[in-house]
């Protein structure tokens, strides 16, 4: 009994030493991008499947989605080291981490009652266990939205953020030169696939802007030489003009809700911004001042909206509520402010700079505080948000000599951390991109 | 001298370093300040010293930021320039606009019939849907001068190009004091 | 017999006593500092044993006095015992010079480890100094010249080597900045460290899969990004298994890790 109680005494004492446990901070690592393995999907052989390669392709697709945000690295197929056939069995994580790869992409394809079904799954080789598959069913030709929607699972389980690659872009379409210039609207997947122009070039159009709820685009035409805001339903190619309006209407952008467009209505030289309800045609007069006021946007929840005006002698961005009511500066630095959008994470609005001369695109918080800058050129504006609120496109203009040769539109996007610049492929000139939500159907 | 090692040291050596960091900030600071004193100025306020290579005039093409020259200038009748040039990001009509456009109100007050449209126009620069807005304000400015000079409004309608139809397409101030502009239109 | 009894409780009180008072808590967990004095960089060949005796005697004469004190207790109360008793307390006064021995151990190993990041001038700190004779322990000095009482003496007294040199901290480190991807689409937020505790084997491979310490968080639907980025320390973990360890003998000290991943640094921009 008492050999028990010297033994318990001596456990007190030695319990501590389990309490010497080092700490390490790691503050550092390496910011390559993450190493990922994505295979060709495994098929049954159908000859639906095969004569299109659609492994290949989707693999093509996923690959250049997720490659595209910059933190992502799509390891070389050659370096693969597991077949196929015995992948499809069960991955031999040990050959993937061989190859450095940190994460693997399987996935089988088959056609079933003419419908293509695809099974995919996301693998952690280290931890060497499943942590995402998903089951998608589409009509075969509809392979590309099945592979944008693997590419958003992969992306969402790997960095937390909602995914963006199964949207679309619309823009301008440019060609010809300054002073005689053709523009039409066009549209594409945001990978820059399925393009198609939506108008013949006839009228000059301007600035197209998608409806965040329905297949459809506000955008300015100069049908009949009268600029005014259209309405064009992205299936049926119908265009119609939106209100009544004694003078110009411009800069159109949906509310939240996709059933009423901010605009700006020019009268005798004075710049207003307006709201209309589709559903009534109702007009709301939400500026009055003799200053110019466009670009309207409106946060997420539809509560405020953000504009440009120079009410106070040069450019600036306001946000006021979206009765028109309480209207404040937000603009806090030298330079002129143009084109603000609110950010769909509803913390940022982003914005064109003009300062000294040089174009800058940039973001801040929406009382105006924390303002980035996140690329500087020549010339750029125009601003437009990707669904997560991650990434924007905008676009640049080159100068030309003065013959007025060299002169050239493009669209580019830009991670929100500033990194990550790259042009858009578009197959030619091009300006005014705005980027969908989600496509939801 | 004593080797120093990191972290150890006297308050009093710490207390020079202090100063000597102190010197070599607010020196920097201070040159830094004189720099920024001397900065450059803005394009806008471009005067006189605009490039002409291919002007069939002499002497300065743009003025004050207005372009006082004629290459671009059509005549809508004999001595009746069809346009008026502006400032950069301004709709202001200086003296030589105004001489214009009474002479554009005269010609018009002589021809009863004639309807006009006003275009108006903005350079490159700034962004788009701001210069359509400018571009309207200018085509404004120059109908409420006609009015003033007794032209009836029904005769006149405005619109608004905004940046999309440059008359040059040069990126430079000549080219760019060219494109403001408000020109009148016959419309019938 | 009941004497005995009697002498038994209240030794083992005694003993409870003092071990409820060494803990950190109670404990100043400042060592007196003494005035503070310019030192030269040493170079490692000049090294004798010399400092290295003179802060273990500081500790040892703090644990002579205990045990003079200790002593002194037990005295008085073990003469009249019987031989049975004697031997327990003898047995009781070995637990005792233990548990001064485990206590002393202890508040070393509590005292506040400075951070690498702080490079803040620091006060004089005898653990540096330690730090600066472990750098001797490191090139493989002999330690011969150390009489044989004193070796017995290091022997049983804490000793401050029993912790990680700043540089085995190190390297230990630059193997986990190497394996991790850090997410860098993880937005900028205060609470975005993730804390993982492994345990290790003496060649250094895992003995079991890693633990986030904040687990909670790892499930929940609001903590996406704290997922994401656990799940990237996780496999930073792994992909370094086996890691690079210091020398067996002193596996006691490293076998046991937390490693904080701070990306906050990085993320802020």
């Amino acid at each position: 009994m008492k050999n028990i109680l010297l033994f318990l005494i001596f456990l007190i004492p030695f319990s501590f030493n389990s309490y010497a446990t080092i700490e390490i901070d790691i503050t550092e690592g390496n910011r390559e991008p993450l190493p990922i393995a994505i295979t060709n999907f495994f098929h049954d052989g159908s000859e639906k499947i095969t004569n299109t390669d659609l492994p290949s392709k989707i693999r093509d697709v996923i690959q250049n989605d997720l490659e595209s945000t910059g933190l992502f690295n799509s390891i070389d197929e050659k370096a693969f080291i597991q077949e196929n056939k015995s992948l499809h069995l069960k991955p031999r994580f040990a050959d993937w981490r061989l190859i450095n790869s940190q994460g693997l992409v399987t996935g089988d394809l088959k056609i079933e009652d003419e419908r293509l079904k695809v099974e995919f799954r996301l693998w952690d080789t280290l931890a060497e266990k499943e942590i995402e598959g998903l089951v998608l069913i589409t009509t075969p030709d509809n392979w590309r939205r099945i592979s944008h929607m693997i590419a958003d699972k992969i992306y969402e389980r790997l960095t937390g953020e909602e995914g963006y690659f199964d949207t679309r872009i619309v823009y301008v379409a440019e060609e010809g030169p300054k002073n005689n210039r053709v523009k039409k609207l066009a549209i594409m997947d945001q990978d820059g696939a399925n393009h198609k122009f939506l108008t013949s070039g006839k009228e000059l159009v301007l600035t197209p802007r998608f409806n965040p709820v329905r297949q459809e685009i506000t955008y300015l035409s100069y049908f009949k030489n009268l600029p005014r805001v259209y309405l064009l339903n992205i299936q049926t190619g119908i265009q119609q003009v939106v209100g009544d309006s004694p003078g110009m209407t411009f800069a159109p952008r949906f509310a939240p809700d996709g059933n009423k467009i901010i605009m700006s209505l020019a009268r005798e030289g004075n710049s207003d911004i307006y709201v209309m309800n589709l559903n009534s045609r109702v007009v709301e007069r939400l500026t009055d001042s003799p200053a110019i006021d466009t670009s309207p946007s409106y946060s997420p929840d539809g509560k405020k909206i953000t504009f440009n005006s120079d009410r106070g002698g040069s450019q600036q961005i306001y946000v006021m509520d979206s009765n028109g009511r309480n209207q404040k500066r937000i603009s806090k630095g030298s330079g002129n402010y143009a084109t603000p959008v609110w950010s769909p994470r509803g913390d940022l609005i982003a914005f064109t700079k003009n300062f000294q001369g040089q174009y800058f695109i940039g973001v801040m918080r929406t009382d105006g505080t924390g303002e980035r800058l996140l690329t500087e050129n020549w010339y750029q504006e125009a601003p437009s948000w990707s669904s997560n609120g991650r990434v924007l496109i905008f676009y640049r203009e080159t100068k030309a000599d003065s013959s007025g040769k060299g002169h050239s539109a493009s669209i580019w996007s830009i991670d929100l951390t500033g990194f990550n610049e790259r042009k858009l492929v578009t197959p030619g000139d091009a300006s005014d991109p705005s980027w969908s939500k989600l496509i939801q159907n | 001298m004593n080797k120093v090692p990191q972290g150890l040291t006297t308050i009093y050596g710490s207390n020079v370093m202090i100063f000597k960091s102190f010197l070599r900030y607010s020196i920097i600071l201070i040159s830094a300040l004189i720099i920024a004193a001397c900065a450059t100025v803005p394009d806008e306020t471009v005067s006189s010293s605009s490039s002409s290579s291919s002007s069939t005039s002499s002497g300065p093409q743009v003025v004050d930021g207005v372009y006082v020259g004629s290459e671009t200038v059509e005549m809508l009748a004999v001595d009746v320039p069809d346009r008026v040039f502006f400032a950069y990001d301004s709709f202001a009509l200086n003296s030589n606009a105004q001489d214009t456009l009474s002479k554009q109100a005269a010609w018009l007050k002589a021809n009863g019939s004639v309807t006009i449209a006003i275009e108006g126009h903005a350079d490159e620069r700034g962004t788009r849907e701001y210069n359509l807005a400018l571009g309207d304000r200018r085509a404004n400015a120059a109908k409420d001068y006609l009015m003033s000079q007794g032209i009836s409004a029904n005769r006149i309608t405005t619109i608004s190009f905004g940046k999309e139809k440059p008359v040059v397409n040069a990126s430079n101030d000549k080219a760019w004091a060219q494109n403001r502009r408000s020109v009148t239109v016959r419309t019938n | 017999m009941r004497l005995s009894v009697l002498g038994s409780i209240i030794l083992h009180s005694l003993i409870l006593v003092f071990t409820v008072f060494s803990l950190p808590i109670f404990n100043d967990p400042k060592i007196d500092t003494p005035p503070i004095i310019q030192i030269e960089l040493i170079e490692i060949s000049k090294v004798t044993n010399v400092p290295e005796k003179s802060v273990q005697k500081s500790l040892e004469e703090k644990n002579e006095e205990k045990e003079k004190k200790e002593e002194k207790l037990t005295r008085p109360i073990s003469k009249p015992k019987d031989e049975k008793s004697n031997k327990k307390t003898e047995e009781v006064e070995d637990t005792v010079k233990k548990v001064e021995k485990k206590i002393e151990k202890k508040m070393i190993e509590n005292m506040p480890i400075r951070k690498p990041q702080t490079k803040k001038k620091d006060m004089f700190d005898p653990l540096k100094l330690a730090e600066l004779i472990d750098k001797q322990k490191d090139t493989k000095t002999k330690i011969d010249d150390i009489p044989e009482k004193d070796y017995e003496v290091l022997d049983s007294k804490p000793s401050l080597n029993k912790r990680l040199t700043l540089s085995e901290e190190d390297a230990i480190r630059a193997q986990f900045m190497q394996c991790w991807s850090i997410p860098l689409g993880i937005p900028f937020d205060d609470t975005m460290i993730v804390k993982i505790k492994i345990l290790l084997n003496t060649d250094g491979t895992l003995q079991k899969p890693p633990e986030v310490i904040q687990h909670e968080r790892m499930n929940k639907p609001s903590e996406k990004y704290f997922r994401t980025l656990a799940e990237s320390a996780l496999r930073a973990v792994r992909r370094c298994d086996p890691i690079k360890v210091p020398e067996v003998e002193r596996y006691e000290s490293w076998k046991s890790l937390q490693l904080n991943f701070d990306p906050r640094e990085i993320l802020r921009g």
